[in-house]
């Protein structure tokens, strides 16, 4: 077996990094570790510009098969192409700030995103007036939080009386908060464990193989 | 009489929610094109986002990093307008940058901000008083290195100009050399873990009205974030503090009137749910 396919280079390679960028964090004042460890962050930042180029050609690809293999509403595919390469090339012509490429950006993509937005905005809100409901215990204290929380961001009701501050920061800071500070709490140890289990080895999803 | 009561109980609970909608939509439209200017109250940490910004020294070197998207945008750009003519009127050097990933940056940027104040409007010069070092795409190690040496991250700004040849980059090598950071945007975690703790800079942040709880507060508390404003309406109250009524004043009145039929439909909802199983009718 070839050595580029065997599972050790690509780990070695992980192993090698993430030792390095670990001592530049911790240890500071190493001015060739810490060369080193910028021209790594470099290279991620040509990696990152790259990995935008590589969705484009997987959704190119994606697209072209389903008009190929005429699937479903292939004609959306057929728009999709049209749309991507027309915008990409414009782009690559003219640069970003090419009058064509910044009209389509600023006039049909940022409207429609943000229409998009608008309507999950009202999906929402039609979707509160059912769920809000005092059914059962866990659903009325959705409901009297719920309602606070709205309270809280209506300016004009915090106006008539200011009561309605505390009572809304309290359950932002202290349920929310606190509900939230103890997710990332556990979201950090847990990036903390992959990253171990990356280093030694015991983690090798990103290879494509089965979790040790 | 106790018949047509219930049916009108039903029709309360199972409204269409297309009618929910468009009575929605007919609020949010009224407000924008005809503006109410409903009463609005300064929260404390809209005032003292104000302060801190307003205790800034000439010449102070602040950081900006602007990264709102399209899904964003709506809620981060209208409070970041007030933010920097704050910051024009109080002579600082604005160092505006996307680091992150999201889309638009490039161009919202010139859309939502220099369009509306241009910074020569204020007396600010490229290269001199502000200038913009384009968009960095990435995660966690773009931010780490953009923060470490700012030269390994940029070479050129975001219209083609050397950094080197921008007489206010001098003094910059890394993000220590800022006196404020002012981010615009997600990733807060990023934010905190590769620029605020790493290097112990103060970190002023705007985010949208949802990211409040569950991004900003953890970090607030403990005073890794030094203060905030969360979405439209601190930014309309913002507006009011600058004496400079924009689009957060404009849109936060159709927040007002969809917050109010909102709660008015959902309580009416619960007195007539409750009421109609009391009387031990049947509820779909």
């Amino acid at each position: 077996m070839s050595v580029l396919k065997k599972r050790e280079l690509p780990m070695g390679i992980i192993f090698i990094i993430a030792l390095l960028c670990i001592l530049d964090y911790f240890i500071i004042g190493i001015t060739g570790l810490s060369n080193i460890v910028k021209m790594i962050g470099n290279w991620a930042i040509v990696i990152s510009a790259i990995a935008m180029g590589l969705g484009m050609l997987n959704l190119l690809l994606v697209n072209a098969r389903n008009i190929m293999q005429r699937k479903g509403n292939y004609f959306y595919s057929i728009w999709t192409v049209i749309v991507m390469l027309l915008t990409f090339f414009l782009a690559a012509y003219g640069g970003m700030d090419y009058p064509p490429y910044k009209w389509i950006f600023d006039n049909i993509y940022q409207p429609t995103g943000q229409a998009f937005f608008g309507l999950s905005f009202l999906y929402t809100c039609a979707a509160a007036y059912i769920a809000f409901r005092v059914r059962t215990l866990e659903t009325s204290m959705l409901l009297i939080a719920g309602i606070i929380g709205m309270i809280g961001r209506t300016p004009i009701i915090l106006t008539l009386w200011e009561g309605f501050t505390p009572i809304s920061d309290w359950i932002t800071n202290v349920p929310g908060g606190g509900t939230f500070t103890a997710f990332k709490i556990s979201i950090g140890l847990g990036t903390i464990l992959i990253g171990i289990r990356t280093i030694i080895g015991i983690e090798r999803s990103y290879i494509g193989e089965e979790i040790a | 009489m106790t018949a047509e009561r219930k049916s009108l109980a039903e029709k309360i609970l199972t409204i269409n929610p297309k009618i929910i909608m468009i009575i929605l939509l007919i609020l949010l439209i009224i407000p924008l094109a005809k503006p109410l200017a409903l009463p609005l109250a300064i929260s404390k940490n809209t005032k003292h986002f104000y302060e801190i910004i307003d205790g800034f020294k000439p010449g102070a070197k602040v950081l900006f990093n602007y990264i709102p998207t399209t899904a964003t945008m709506g809620d981060l750009c209208p409070p970041s307008v007030p933010v920097i003519y704050h910051l024009y009127t109080k002579h600082v050097k604005i160092y505006f940058v996307g680091v992150g990933v999201a889309d638009g940056i490039l161009t919202l940027i010139d859309t939502q901000v220099f369009s509306t104040i241009p910074p020569e409007k204020f007396g600010y010069k490229y290269g001199e008083d502000w200038c913009n070092l384009g968009f960095l795409a990435g995660g966690d190690i773009t931010w780490a290195t953009f923060a470490k040496d700012i030269r390994a991250a940029v070479k050129f700004d975001r219209y083609g100009n050397p950094i080197d040849s921008l007489p206010m980059m001098k003094e910059i090598n890394s993000i220590k050399d800022f006196d404020y950071v002012i981010h615009c945007g997600e990733s807060i975690t990023i934010l905190v873990r590769q620029w605020g703790d790493p290097y112990k800079i103060p970190l002023l942040v705007i985010s949208t009205t949802a990211a409040v709880p569950m991004d900003v507060i953890p970090f607030y508390r403990t005073g890794q974030i030094y203060e905030y404003l969360g979405g439209l309406g601190a930014g309309a109250e913002y507006e009011k503090l600058v004496n400079r009524p924009g689009k957060a004043i404009a849109s936060v009145d159709a927040i007002t009137l969809t917050h109010i039929f909102l709660i008015g439909i959902i309580i009416l909802g619960n007195i007539v749910y409750s009421s109609t199983r009391l009387r031990g009718g049947k509820i779909r």
